[in-house]
């Protein structure tokens, strides 16, 4: 894949909220490109601006959410300068999205055939008999009877109303979908069916893809990249083998430990403290004052992105020690030490 | 029919029965001789028996509330205390003077309060939101008869741009025939009172809307519209509105009752012949007759609208579904 043009490539993105005149510095200083045809995974612990940046990348952040800084590159036109109706013909139409919510995404009182109709015929021109039969061609794809199609989504059981809303997301063959948590609310047994399809229509039809969750085996199993969030801020990035294997962030570190499966520990060890309040003024690392391994520099100065030879970047000043740190990382006694301990 | 719909019909013939039972005996026990505008005390003993013979008041009460009752089911609704005609012409005549007045601006104030509503609520925080949210709230907190007026002062006596009350200039339609609904004058008539209902009913919608519209906003499916690359003004018709519709299209059909009983109060200052009017007269003449007629038309209404506006629930909003 080296060597390939990316899809989409977001440069030093800033995006804030603003509530009441106080500002959350939601998203800091983004960077990351999507190759043609390429699963990438976003991982994050709720809250850390995985559905913002979702959200930016589509378009639709909400009126007190504000880009101050960045671009969006696709096809050679930045999506955060472009023309609001030019904008509004991308959507859906090269890039499409699976929501994290299944069940409030589609609208309760419109038939699901017609919302998804309805989608296509925003951006193509059509009958809505071939728009219907499209629909039902869709439904086969992601495994749904097309006799439903006219069904309201509360007829639908969780899993069939992702499968309907994967279909939606399939409509009109976008080079890339973006799929914000998509089986959260699914059991396991339909969580791998349906990840084995969307899987299955990847590779068939050779759309790029997001994967956002917070849950790190599922990328691991479904993904060629990662990259990993922390309070707004991407603090580590890679092909998924190379991350798994040498995490080179304390903070990577500690969420391959917390999966036991993962990590080579016996027991899972959770990452103690919580992420901070993004409307304080954050100085230095985000991550110090939960790191076990922070210095002095760390709570001072804001780490520039390193990029090591296999292509991984990462976020941290200490990025060298990151053998040393995984050794330490695996005794609990590690992550309970006071948060001011130096290296 | 569904079993659904066969109990909501059973259970509003009841609540319209209870309804009427009370009220016939209700008003019975009120002090005050009824009988007192039609027989005049002055008349011979003699006389007089045999007026009460004539209107069967001579009978005892529950005898008389058994032949109220049979003579309702065939719509009898017997005869005025008052005039001596039959209240079924007494009532006709001037429900329509009501409907035409209350009918018309209750759906005007409903369209303009839902679109107007929506389209506020929509951008939300903006100067004519506060604007408006402000005025309608006081608005609907004013009291009607005091609306009224002001305009009347305003519009018909100092700007003298409206007749001051009536349905049509005296003398004009000597029969009041139907011909007078069809002309000028009576448009001329209408409009203050049809205005001033309209500003006066417009709010309820316009607030209901708004709120409704709010809390739609940051809905997922709504944000879904707008990725889908709908323009803003589909993803507000198509998606935000007719959801917050519900709330909406349901009270209309509900409100019906209640706007032709509130008319009393805009009919009585602006002298409109209507059906609030006539109870007003006819509750001081003790026209039970008339009175109980013309309520039971008003519960008729409200039993009626209700069962409209659960009907049209299921009809928009697909996950009710009614066993
Ligand atoms: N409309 C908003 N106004 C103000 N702050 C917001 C708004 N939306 C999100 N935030 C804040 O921005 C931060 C990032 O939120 P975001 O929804 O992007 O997180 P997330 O990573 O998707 O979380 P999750 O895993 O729970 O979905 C959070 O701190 C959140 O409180
Ligand atoms: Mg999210």
């Amino acid at each position: 894949m080296q060597g390939t043009d990316p899809l989409v490539q977001i440069q030093n993105l800033d995006v804030s909220y603003y509530t009441k005149g106080v500002q959350a510095k939601a998203l800091h200083n983004i960077g990351m490109e999507i190759l043609p045809g390429e699963r990438l995974g976003l991982v994050g612990e709720s809250g850390c601006g995985k559905s913002t940046l979702l959200k930016t990348i589509m378009g639709v952040l909400p009126p007190n959410g504000k880009v101050n800084r960045g671009s969006i590159e696709m096809d050679g036109r930045n999506l955060i300068e472009m023309d609001e109706k030019l904008r509004r013909q991308t959507r859906w139409a090269e890039i499409s999205m699976i929501t994290q919510s299944a069940l409030n995404a589609l609208n309760p009182v419109q038939r699901i055939d017609r919302q998804i109709i309805e989608a296509i015929r925003t951006h193509q021109a059509m009958s809505k008999e071939q728009a219907a039969e499209r629909v039902s061609e869709l439904f086969g794809m992601v495994g749904v009877d097309p006799a439903r199609a006219r069904d309201y989504p509360h007829q639908f059981s969780g899993g069939m109303r992702q499968r309907a809303v994967i279909a939606m997301a399939l409509a009109l063959s976008p080079q890339l979908i973006i799929a914000d948590e998509p089986t959260t609310a699914l059991d396991v047994i339909v969580q791998d069916q349906i990840f084995s399809r969307l899987r299955q229509l990847q590779q068939d039809r050779g759309f790029a893809m997001i994967l956002v969750t917070h849950d790190i085996a599922l990328v691991v199993e479904n993904c060629q990249k990662i990259c990993v969030m922390y309070a707004g801020m991407i603090i580590e990035a890679g092909n998924t083998r190379d991350i798994i294997q040498k995490p080179r962030h304390p903070y990577t570190i500690g969420l391959i430990n917390a999966v036991s499966v993962l990590g080579s520990v016996t027991a899972p060890i959770a990452i103690p403290g919580s992420p901070p309040n993004l409307f304080e003024n954050l100085e230095g690392c985000r991550f110090a004052p939960r790191c076990p391994f922070a210095s002095a520099l760390c709570h001072q100065k804001i780490p520039e992105p390193t990029t090591l030879e296999n292509g991984q970047k990462v976020l941290c000043h200490h990025w060298s020690k990151a053998d040393e740190f995984s050794k330490l990382a695996k005794s609990p006694e590690t992550w309970m030490q006071s948060t001011t301990a130096t290296t | 029919m569904s079993m659904f719909w066969f109990r909501r019909l059973w259970q509003s013939a009841l609540t319209l029965f209870t309804m009427l039972t009370l009220m016939f005996f209700l008003f019975r026990m009120l002090p005050g001789d009824p009988t007192a505008t039609v027989i005049s005390p002055a008349l011979y003993p003699k006389a007089q028996e045999i007026l009460r013979m004539q209107f069967g008041l001579d009978k005892p009460l529950w005898e008389q509330y058994f032949v109220y009752v049979k003579n309702l089911s065939v719509f009898d609704f017997g005869l005025s205390f008052h005039t001596g005609r039959p209240v079924a012409d007494e009532i006709g005549s001037r429900l329509l003077n009501t409907v035409l007045l209350v009918f018309p601006s209750l759906i005007t104030a409903y369209a303009l309060g839902s679109i107007v509503g929506a389209v506020v609520g929509w951008s939300r925080g903006s100067k004519t939101e506060t604007i408006l949210v402000f005025l309608s709230t006081a608005l609907q907190s004013a009291p009607v008869f005091w609306l009224s007026m002001l305009s009347i002062l305003y519009f018909s006596i100092q700007l003298d741009l409206f007749p001051i009350g009536h349905i049509v200039s005296p003398g004009k339609f000597p029969d009041e025939t139907w011909r007078m609904y069809f002309s000028a004058d009576f448009l001329h008539h209408l409009a203050l009172p049809f205005l001033v209902n309209t500003l006066y009913q417009f709010c309820f919608p316009f607030l209901l809307m708004r709120s409704s519209i709010l809390a739609t906003v940051g809905e997922d499916y709504v944000e879904l519209a707008r990725m889908k690359g709908l323009s803003e003004r589909s993803v507000l018709y198509r998606h935000a509105m007719r959801n917050s519709l519900l709330p909406l299209a349901t009270t209309l059909p509900m409100t019906l009752g209640w706007a032709v009983a509130g008319s009393v109060v805009i009919e009585t200052v602006f002298s409109w012949p209507g059906l609030g009017l006539l109870m007003v007269e006819a509750v001081g003449r003790s026209d039970y007759p008339v009175v109980q007629a013309a309520f039971l038309l008003i519960a008729v209404l409200t039993v009626l609208g209700t069962l409209i506006a659960d009907f049209l629930y299921t009809l928009l909003d697909p996950r009710i579904v009614n066993e």
